[in-house]
Formats: C-alpha cells, structure tokens, sequence
C-alpha cells in the first residue's frame, strides 16, 4: 500500500462560501505532510471532514484504501486545534479513558507519557498543566493506540521556544520511527523543518502538492552582482530565462523561469562583456515560495 | 454496552461537583426521612406526630416517599445537564470522536448513564422505604402500592430525558437550566390558558377540569407522583389520616412516552449535527 491516505474531489461548503473546494490529494506512506495555507484556507475542514466531525458537502474519501471510517479512525492518532481532556482528572486518568475508547491496553500510557517526558508528571491533573504540557499530553494520547498515522493540527501553536524545540523533537523522534504524520500549520519555518511533502492550500484549493525538495528546485533564484550595475540591469532586461529581477542596494536578485547552472550564467554575463563580482543559487526559503504561489493560482 | 459505561464511570467518578450533587441528593431524601419520623408540628393547638398519623404505614408510604423523592429529581437533572454541558464546554466531545467513538456511542453512553443513574437512585429509594415501613408501619402489607416505586422511575427517566435532550440541544448548562426553567413556565402558561379559554366558554365548575394542558411533558410528569390524599375528618373519625392512591396510569403512558420522544430526539440532534 503506498497511499494511507487518498481524497476525491472532497468539498465543504458553508452557504456560499467554499470551504474545501474539490480537493483530491494523496499522502505516501511514512511521509511528513505538512498543510499549509494561511488562515481561513481550510486546513482545519480538511482535517476535520478526514476525521469524520464535519460532513463534507460532496466528495469522498479513503484511509488505507477503505471507506469505512469508523474502522480506519481505530489506525489513526489525532489532535485538531487545541488540546482537549477533562480538566479535573490528572493525565493518567485522562489517557485511560482515550486508552478505552480506542481499545488498547493501559499498558501503553506510561509509554507514551514517556515519549513525550511527562510521566513524572502523571498524577497531576490537566488543569495545572502548562500549555506546552498540554500540547505534549496531546500527542501521547494521540499516540496511545501507536497509529499508523499521526495528524496534528497546528501543534506549535502559542508555545514558547522551548516548548516549540520540545514538540519538534517529539515529531521527528515519531517520524523517524516511521509514522506518517499529517501537519497542519501556518508556520512555513516549522514545516520546513519538519516535513518531506506539502499540500498547499488557498481558499480551499490547492495550489502545491508535492514534496518539499521538488519544490524549491523548480523555483530558482539566484543572487548576482557586477561593478556596473546598470549595465547589468540593461542586460537582465533582455534575457528571456529570466523570471523578474529585484535590486537590492549591491546585489541584484533574480528569479529564474528554469533551472539554469552557474556556469552557462557565468559565461552568458561574460559573453556580454560583464564581469559577475558575486554569484550566489540560493535555495529558497519555503516563504518565498509560498507567497509565490499565493499570488499566482496554478494547477497542481 | 460495559465499554461505554467504563468510560462515563471514569468521567464522572471523579468530578467534584457530580459527587456533591449525589451526595446531596441523598442527604435530601435520606434527611427527609430520618427527620421526619421526629417532626411534630404543632396544629391549632395539637401535636402532630407524623408516625402516629401514618405517614409510615404500609401502603401509604409507598406513595408518600415517592411524592418526597419525587422532588429530587431537579438535583439528578442538575448532574446530567453538568455532565453533558460539559463534554461541550471543554471539547472533549469532539475528542472522543475524534479518538474513534462514534456519535451513537457517545450518545449511548449517556443515555445508559442517564438509566443506571435512575435506577439506582430508585433501588435505594425503594430499600429505604422498606425499612422505613418495617421500622414504623404495624401493617404487614409491605408490598402493597410498592408501584408508586415503579411511578417514580418514570417520573425520573422522563424528566432526566427532558434534561438531556436540552443539554444536548443547548450546549451550555446556563442555557440548559433556563430551558428546563422556561419549559416548565411555558406549560404553566399553556395550561392558565386552557382553564381561561373553558372558564369563558362554560360557567359549569365540572366542565372545568383540565384536559389537555395536563398532559405536557412536565405536567404530565409531575402529575405522575402526587401530594397524599388525606382526609382530616377521617382522622378524627379512625385514627389516620391518609385515603388509598390510585396509579395515575394515564401520566405514566404518556410519560414513557415522552421518554422515548426526547431519548430519541437528543439521538437524532447528536446524530445530524456536525461534531462542534
């Protein structure tokens, strides 16, 4: 099975806005998927319809290649938004009663309060937790039944440093094991950290799916600059692999429509009588790519 | 059915204010009744003894506790209101969903709490009767009208449906509450209406019974266990005060009726609306 997850044409409307728009996508198994888009683009529908907590106007969808998700839902581990357990039970208390639903041994708790580095602090109840222990106590629950797929919905959210290196941690150490984990965030750094694929989302629609390291090689920029400068913008002017051009102060910015090498640039420069000072291939950052393509809708 | 009870076992055993609400509500019926027995109030000029007036005596006080505890079922709605407001209020709701219960079985799992809870209450409600009885009743009927026990079952499984079908319709316990508070004003309102509308028709006090205001889910439940019949002139005349009771099968049909109403409807809300 390389899919554990796969969507047709799924849609959320709500009145007349579109939610979810007819997104079909699917994620590889033991990837890292991170999904991202900016407020309000619908990544916590999606989550929420693959969960089964909001009815999706029209499409389906299948975990593991079955449509009866009661049964796929005993194979996932999942948070969406914030934590959310008893506050006058203690941790333990709380993951027996996630330990029942899901049906597995209570066994497994202290495992996972392990994980996760909070089993000295069992016996506390959940009300006296800071909210990066509220944040790990939610991934040991999710992890309790040791899914196949771990699906987190913002999970940095509002923690301080430490707390955000702590839960990053946490993530790699599942991802290493092989989990295939599903991240919701608006935090393109976190997930460029983190993840192998992404699913970019923008009004409900995607407009990136892929992985991550294919990404940045289709969107080249290069860093150049030259004793005459305005020589060098004439001839940027001209050359048609030559995307847009930004001068900042010494350096000149460019984004290329194609890959291109050093060399053949290099050459192209000195073939027209400039001598290139500097020449960097910079490997963009995932924010520039994302606004990218924010503003410039394309098929997947 | 033993899974879904674990898991509300574990939810409420350990909530503060759902002991405090049992242990009330059993110090309210428990009370009622050890004090009872030492009452002796002072009418014109005479001293009651409840005891001697039969309060005790088998089979009215089948009847008599029933009306007593009947009141206890406001303390019993307030746990289930707490517990199902709850689950909202902190979003576990939508967690254990999310966790891989599905929304029949949450809705279950209340429902059968919501039933245990009842008969329990009742169980006890119905020993404590009996040793009541046999403490102070010379009459060895102790079965007879032991019915009024089964009345009060229904009187408490209606009205806790009533509560959590409001408490899953409204989602906060403020509002849940008021719901429970304004339905009763509503019917209240209802049934002045009815006798107003007779009154102005007909002049004849027999045509001025209530009919079908009585029969509104909280009427009918409240008319299910009523104050004793007593009769002061009986009293003096043999000894005791209190007349025998009819069942009033009618509000008890309709009340089990409404049962299946609301236990159904709440099913239906949990069932068609998303998880939020």
């Amino acid at each position: 099975m390389k899919y554990v997850l796969t969507t047709q044409q799924l849609s959320k409307s709500y009145g007349n806005l579109k939610a979810v728009n007819q997104l079909s996508i699917s994620v590889e198994k033991g990837s890292v998927y991170g999904l991202l888009g900016p407020n309000g683009s619908g990544k916590s529908t999606t989550l929420s319809m693959l969960l089964r907590i909001v009815k999706p106007t029209s499409g389906s969808w299948k975990w593991f290649g079955d449509s009866d998700h009661e049964a796929s839902i005993k194979k996932i581990g999942a948070i969406i938004e914030s934590p959310k357990f008893y506050p006058y039970l203690t941790a333990y208390q709380n993951l027996k009663i996630v330990a029942d639903i899901k049906e597995v041994s209570y066994d497994h708790i202290d495992q996972v309060l392990k994980l996760v580095g909070l089993l000295e602090r069992k016996n506390d109840k959940y009300q006296h937790y800071s909210l990066g222990m509220k944040q790990r106590l939610a991934i040991a629950s999710a992890m309790i039944n040791d899914p196949e797929v771990l699906i987190l919905d913002e999970p940095t959210n509002g923690l301080d440093p430490e707390g955000i290196i702590q839960v990053r941690e946490i993530i790699q150490e599942i991802a290493a094991n092989g989990t295939t984990i599903i991240m919701a965030s608006h935090l393109l750094d976190e997930v460029e950290k983190v993840c192998s694929h992404v699913l970019i989302l923008n009004k409900g629609e995607a407009v990136y799916n892929g992985s991550l390291s294919e990404m940045s090689i289709t969107n080249r920029t290069i860093e150049i600059a030259a004793n005459d400068m305005r020589q060098l913008i004439q001839v940027l002017n001209e050359i048609t692999w030559v995307q847009s051009f930004e001068v900042d102060q010494q350096k000149i910015k460019v984004v290329l429509n194609e890959e291109v090498s050093p060399e053949v640039i290099n050459q192209y420069f000195y073939d027209k009588g400039i001598v290139l000072t500097h020449l960097l291939s910079i490997k963009p950052k995932l924010e520039t790519l994302f606004f990218e393509l924010l503003n410039t809708p394309q098929d997947v | 059915m033993y899974k879904l009870l674990k898991i509300e076992w574990k939810k409420a055993f350990y909530h503060r204010g759902t002991k405090i609400m049992f242990l009330l509500f059993f110090l309210f019926i428990i009370g009622a009744l050890a004090v009872l027995p030492m009452i002796k109030p002072v009418v014109s000029g005479e001293s009651l003894d409840l005891v001697k007036l039969g309060v005790f005596e088998f089979p009215f006080i089948w009847s008599n506790i029933a009306f007593i505890a009947s009141f206890g079922k406001i303390l019993l709605a307030i746990i289930i209101i707490n517990n199902i407001t709850n689950e909202f209020n902190y979003g576990t709701y939508k967690q254990n969903i999310i966790d891989g219960l599905s929304k029949r079985q949450f809705f279950l799992s209340k429902w059968y709490s919501t039933i245990i809870l009842v008969l329990i209450t009742t169980v006890i409600i119905s020993l404590v009767t009996l040793i009541l009885g046999l403490t102070y009743s010379n009459s060895k009927d102790w079965m007879g009208s032991s019915l009024f026990s089964f009345a009060l079952l229904i009187e408490y499984a209606s009205y806790l449906s009533l509560a959590l079908f409001l408490a899953v319709w409204l989602k906060r316990m403020l509002f849940a509450f008021l719901g429970l508070f304004l339905w009763n004003m509503l019917e209240g309102i209802l049934q002045l209406g009815e006798l107003l509308f007779k009154k102005a028709l007909t002049a004849n006090p027999e045509m001025m019974s209530l009919s079908w205001s009585q029969y509104l889910p909280m009427k009918a439940n409240g008319n299910i266990n009523t104050l004793p019949n007593f009769d002061l002139m009986l009293f003096i005349q043999t000894g005791t005060i209190f007349l025998p009771k009819e069942m009033s099968w009618s509000h008890i049909w309709i009340s089990l009726v409404y049962f299946i109403v609301f236990s159904f409807a709440s099913y239906q809300l949990i069932k068609k609306r998303d998880v939020q």
